[in-house]
């Protein structure tokens, strides 16, 4: 005979919620206490070494002392979805801090947040003036022709296409869960896994840029939460119950909170090209790709190019990652890196911590 | 005591735990905010939101997470009566060992042709949210209520894939609808049609179809969403029957919930790649961004009668800007291309493959960009 399978008996049902009932007084009393400015991310000391339109390039103050540092410097570049602060959330779960303590010199471009006025941006400006602008400054700076190049995730996607256009000013090129090819995302009987390019195939993305001039950040943040819908909108604060009490914690989980939905939007053009012809098309693995009217030939990738990917990434599949030590033009100078963590884990998870910057570095300095 | 009973048991001792929790709010709210007591309402969550307003002003992300904490039991409060709805028809059944999968078909087919009806129900029946919802709560099934009511939640001010959301983080707000469709085309339809020449009714007439054609698309979102939400429940209460099967036991109402997420995600995942679906999103966000596009269109009819600069007209000015920009970029590069030559310097940097040696200069030709 089959037994009753739910047996939630009535005194457990009210002290369950009772419970439930006392840790979000306890959470409320707790998080009307924090300011804003108590939920900091992106903290990690460092100067604006130049700014322009809506875009700054900072440079991290050393943590070693100088005779420690890497002579050839590192320039990070985020991705235009998401704000800059994922590499450097809080101060334990930090790839900025990780990478200084390694002594590398680390300079990063903060995309900032685009307006209306900025809705025309495309690829071409973003990686042959901005980034070309950055490395040139850096170069400057240290008296040298080349500098490395560190890309975060999309950011990835332009820095690859920056250093196939100008593989004499990049002398280590290190990728982090960048999409390359955007066709391999499916994993059979794993449907959440590369779900996001799925849905992207189809979408009628000049339709929408038309609408949105800036795709706004939220729209962005909805396609994301897609993958686990209930989990990441539900499932995620009903566990936070657990940690309210616990101020510290709390303040964690808000870090991640603010760089999550407090993202910039993108322009039109910019989200265009990269929906349109990168995933739609998938330009750049075919050799289709343009800037400025140069074609982006993955096959001048002929500097030690290092591609770190995240073994259980649902939103960049590994594959779509790997797939570049196809087309490099240098395949003994190309390398993997796969972490046991996620698409977001990669830079904020704690083992990760100890993984990430650490061999980065080291393959940095060897380079 | 048989399934029936024990589920009655478990109903009542639901509804009981959400009664007092919910007056337990209400009394806590209240003495935070420092309102008025004794206030009729009937969703917490929209007036704890008075709450917090009252505490701090400006949006924090403390302040969100506190409304998606506080809308945590609302939307627990909506999964687990659901469940029990859907369990309370199907576990006689169950125990029984006879097929429980029509009997959940025929109490889903209902909730589905209800959630996939609502955005025509919603534009016929009242544009207020209170009024609506006095609707919904009043005549719908017990099974259907919380459900639309979260549909409506949404709805409210738009999109309804913010019926996800329980009105706790904004979708609507996300693709666009705080606009508000309906208000603005009154104000096209008002204009003098004296004025108006027929192409330019035309436009008015562009936004009135686009409309139409965006409820048309909802419609089909929702049957689709709907459908998606019943596989869900389906495959939760087989996954509970299977537990049944094991012996084993759900324990806590959290426990309950988990296994509603989880399954609701996984099964959610496979239909959001299935062909129909992703048609059926397409259509509906299309049909979405037409009616942004249309609307706008409409709305500078207006401006323009009254010349007043339109939204296009700016960002004509943008594109224009963004052009000279790029212009000013190119001038630049030749200009030091030039004097690169011309003091004997190898091939220009940009080459790919070239060498570039006077690192010194580099970056100059952005100065003051």
């Amino acid at each position: 005979m089959l037994k009753f399978p739910i047996d939630i008996r009535q005194e457990d049902v009210a002290r369950e919620l009772a419970e439930i009932e006392r840790k979000v007084a306890t959470g409320m009393k707790q998080l009307t206490s924090m300011k804003d400015e108590d939920v900091d991310i992106g903290s990690t000391d460092k100067e604006i070494v130049y700014e322009r339109e809506m875009w700054r390039l900072y440079h991290y103050k050393p943590l070693v002392d100088k005779k420690d540092i890497h002579p050839v410097p590192m320039l990070i570049v985020p991705p235009l979805i998401n704000g800059y602060e994922v590499a450097d959330l809080q101060p334990d779960r930090s790839l900025v801090r990780n990478f200084l303590r390694e002594g590398i010199d680390v300079y990063l471009i903060n995309w900032g947040y685009p307006k209306r006025c900025d809705m025309y941006l495309d690829w071409s400006d973003y990686v042959c003036d901005f980034i070309d602008d950055a490395v040139d400054r850096v170069r400057a700076r240290h008296t040298l022709d080349k500098v490395n190049l560190f890309g975060i995730c999309q950011g990835g996607t332009m820095s690859t296409c920056y250093s196939a256009l100008n593989n004499d000013k990049v002398r280590n090129l290190v990728l982090t869960v960048t999409p390359i090819d955007f066709q391999r995302n499916l994993v059979p009987g794993k449907p959440h896994i590369g779900l996001l390019f799925q849905m992207g195939k189809t979408a009628n993305v000049d339709l929408m840029r038309d609408a949105f001039g800036l795709i706004p950040a939220d729209v962005l943040n909805v396609s994301f939460l897609m993958a686990a819908p209930f989990t990441l909108m539900f499932g995620k604060y009903a566990d936070t119950l657990d940690i309210l009490e616990n101020r510290e914690a709390t303040l964690n989980f808000l870090r991640m909170e603010k760089w999550l939905f407090g993202g910039p939007g993108v322009s039109g053009a910019a989200y265009q090209t990269l929906v349109k012809n990168l995933l739609q098309g998938n330009e750049l693995v075919k050799g289709e790709f343009s800037l400025d009217g140069e074609k982006v030939n993955l096959k001048n990738l002929t500097m030690p190019v290092l591609n770190i990917y995240a073994e259980r990434d649902h939103l960049v599949p590994p594959a779509c990652t790997t797939a570049l030590g196809e087309h490099v033009g240098n395949k003994d100078a190309y390398e993997e890196l796969c972490i046991k963590t996620g698409h977001i884990g990669i830079y904020t998870g704690g083992a990760s911590q100890k993984i990430l910057a650490p061999h980065a570095s080291k393959w940095l300095k060897a380079h | 005591m048989d399934w029936s009973e024990q589920t009655n048991n478990l109903m009542k001792a639901w509804t009981d735990a959400q009664t007092n929790l919910w007056s337990g709010w209400l009394g806590w709210a209240q003495n935070a905010a420092g309102m008025a007591p004794s206030q009729p309402m009937f969703d917490p969550s929209q007036w704890f939101k008075m709450g917090v307003d009252t505490w701090s002003s400006g949006g924090s992300t403390a302040q969100r997470l506190a409304g998606n904490i506080f809308g945590t039991p609302d939307i627990m409060s909506r999964s687990i009566s659901l469940l029990m709805k859907a369990w309370q028809g199907v576990a006689p059944k169950i125990e029984q060992g006879q097929p429980w999968r029509p009997d959940l078909q025929a109490l889903l087919k209902t909730w589905q042709q209800e959630m996939a009806a609502l955005p025509g129900r919603q534009a016929a029946t009242a544009s207020e949210f209170a009024e609506l919802t006095k609707t919904l709560f009043g005549n719908w099934s017990p099974l259907t209520a919380p459900w639309l009511a979260m549909v409506s939640q949404a709805m409210t001010s738009g999109h309804p894939g913010a019926a996800f959301m329980s009105g706790t983080a904004g979708l609507s707000r996300m693709m666009g609808f705080e606009e508000g469709a309906l208000p603005i085309l009154t104000g096209v339809s008002e204009l003098p049609r004296a004025t108006v020449v027929r192409e330019k009714m035309g436009k008015v007439l562009g936004a009135v179809d686009a409309m139409n054609d965006l409820r048309g698309a909802q419609g089909g979102f929702h049957a689709a969403i709907a459908e998606a939400m019943g596989k869900a429940i389906e495959r939760t209460i087989e996954h509970i029957a299977k537990l049944a099967e094991k012996g084993e036991k759900i324990t806590t109402v959290r426990d309950l919930m988990r296994t509603w997420f989880s399954v609701a995600d996984g099964t959610l995942n496979e239909v959001f790649t299935t062909e129909d679906f992703l048609a059926k999103q397409d259509k509906m966000i299309q049909a979405l961004m037409t009616f942004k596009v249309k609307q706008r269109e409409a709305l500078e009819l207006i401006y323009e009668q009254m010349e007043i600069p339109t939204r296009g007209a700016l960002d004509e000015a943008y594109r224009d800007i963004q052009d000279l920009k790029r212009e000013v970029r190119k001038l630049r590069r030749a200009l030091k291309d030039a004097t690169e030559g011309t003091a004997g310097a190898k091939a220009p940097a940009r080459k790919a493959g070239g060498k570039k040696t006077e690192a010194q200069d580099a970056g100059a030709e952005h100065a003051g960009a």
